[in-house]
């Protein structure tokens, strides 16, 4: 007598009790026959188990949220750092939206370098994919503190040699490159891998909606960049002081 | 040139096989190839369907994705045979909230918990205590619909 989903009752999930009441069939007093109310009400133990393997994912889904709300700022906050900045390479002027080009253009290149080495690093881990999967979204986790520290340091750089010069750009865009070519980097590593993990871990019969979860972590990690961007601004004015991210930054921001 | 995410749960499930190693290594570089395909999409379009539309005009500009989304989804259909299908179950959504919602309606019961590695085993012990459990399939859900003791 086996049933035909096979999933293991874990009763570790601090919700277990929970989501298990509704495996159980509650005698009551009504008029329905013992079949249609199973039928209608209950839910099948595969089906709360499915419930518990979503939730067991949420670490990673937080994890994975706070990323996205740092790869947002490529988006946003670094192509403000590049209007005030010396746009001009050689005989060209780059507007500072197209730097973004530079992450995608890692990514592009990454993935097939990326593809060549994994089975070296499958020899070092032991993995097939070259590395497991939660060890790649570490990596890309990994990678985007590095980009954020260098952008840390580039806007002190910048503001001092701003102040210097009396409010003039005098660094060039150029300088941002690298940030956005290691966001880049990190994104070969963790937005493949994020879908992949919350597919893969999926039970089959929701695979569906973790692949939807996965594209989740990106919506809400741009809410999160959203509201922490506001909290920041908001927290830090003081009267007539604009704060960490005035509208002026050439020379009174404090982003870094 | 960009898959919606309609598109996107569908083109893993034909790799599901996950003990054959050849589908194996296909599925861990499916999501790559995935996302190497978007990137190129979106710095082709953000380069060259720019230029384009600067230069030549926005009719030829959105032509040109109009065709490669026509292109798309002839290579979709054309791939018909090859592809797994899954049987339709129902939104999976509506069973996590039905789940929720019984958890809190449900009175408390006295459940024994025993670890063990399948499930019937589980639906066994709950059983003896007198506590009638649904526990999968038509098949098996026939065979507990009696109270077992």
């Amino acid at each position: 007598m086996t049933c035909a989903y096979d999933i293991a009752i874990s009763n570790l999930f601090p919700l277990s009790r929970f989501f298990d009441k509704a495996a159980i069939v509650v005698p009551s007093s009504g008029e329905e026959s013992a079949a249609s109310r199973i039928s209608r009400r209950l839910c099948t133990v595969s089906q709360v188990e499915e419930l518990k393997m979503l939730l067991r994912m949420f670490p990673v889904w937080a994890s994975m949220v706070i990323f996205y709300a740092v790869a947002e700022q490529a988006s946003s906050t670094f192509i403000e750092q590049g209007m005030v900045m010396d746009n001009r390479v050689g005989a060209f002027t780059v507007s500072p939206a197209s730097l973004t080009t530079f992450n995608t253009i890692t990514i592009i290149v990454g993935i097939p370098i990326w593809h060549a080495l994994a089975p070296l690093a499958g020899r070092v881990t032991g993995h097939d994919q070259g590395l497991s999967q939660l060890q790649r979204l570490g990596v890309g986790l990994a990678l985007s503190v590095a980009a954020m520290a260098y952008a840390a340091l580039l806007e002190a750089r910048r503001l001092a040699a701003a102040s210097a010069a009396g409010g003039q750009p005098i660094m060039s865009t150029m300088w941002q490159a690298p940030a956005f070519a290691v966001l880049g980097g990190a994104e070969v590593f963790t937005t493949a891998g994020v879908l992949e993990f919350f597919y893969d871990q999926s039970q089959r019969r929701i695979k569906s909606l973790g692949a939807s979860v996965a594209h989740h972590t990106i919506a809400a990690g741009r809410y999160l960049y959203m509201a922490v961007l506001g909290a920041v601004a908001a927290a830090t004015a003081r009267g007539c002081w604009a704060g960490w991210i005035p509208e002026d930054i050439v020379r009174e921001s404090e982003r870094d | 040139m960009e898959s919606s995410p309609a598109f996107r749960p569908l083109a893993p499930t034909n790799l599901t096989v996950p003990t054959d190693p050849v589908e194996r290594v296909n599925k861990g570089s499916f999501w790559n190839w995935f996302l190497f395909s978007i990137s190129l999409g979106s710095l082709l379009s953000s380069t060259v369907l720019v230029w384009v539309q600067d230069n030549i005009g926005w009719g030829v500009g959105f032509a040109i994705p109009m065709a490669f989304a026509v292109l798309g989804l002839a290579v979709f259909v054309a791939g018909r045979k090859v592809y797994r299908y899954k049987k339709l179950e129902g939104s999976p959504l509506t069973r996590v909230w039905w789940l929720r919602l019984q958890g809190t309606t449900v009175r408390r019961c006295r459940m024994m918990h025993q670890p063990c590695m399948r499930c019937h085993h589980q639906v066994t012990s709950i059983a003896r205590l007198g506590i009638p459990v649904n526990s999968g399939t038509t098949r098996f859900r026939q065979r507990n619909s009696t109270f077992l003791n």
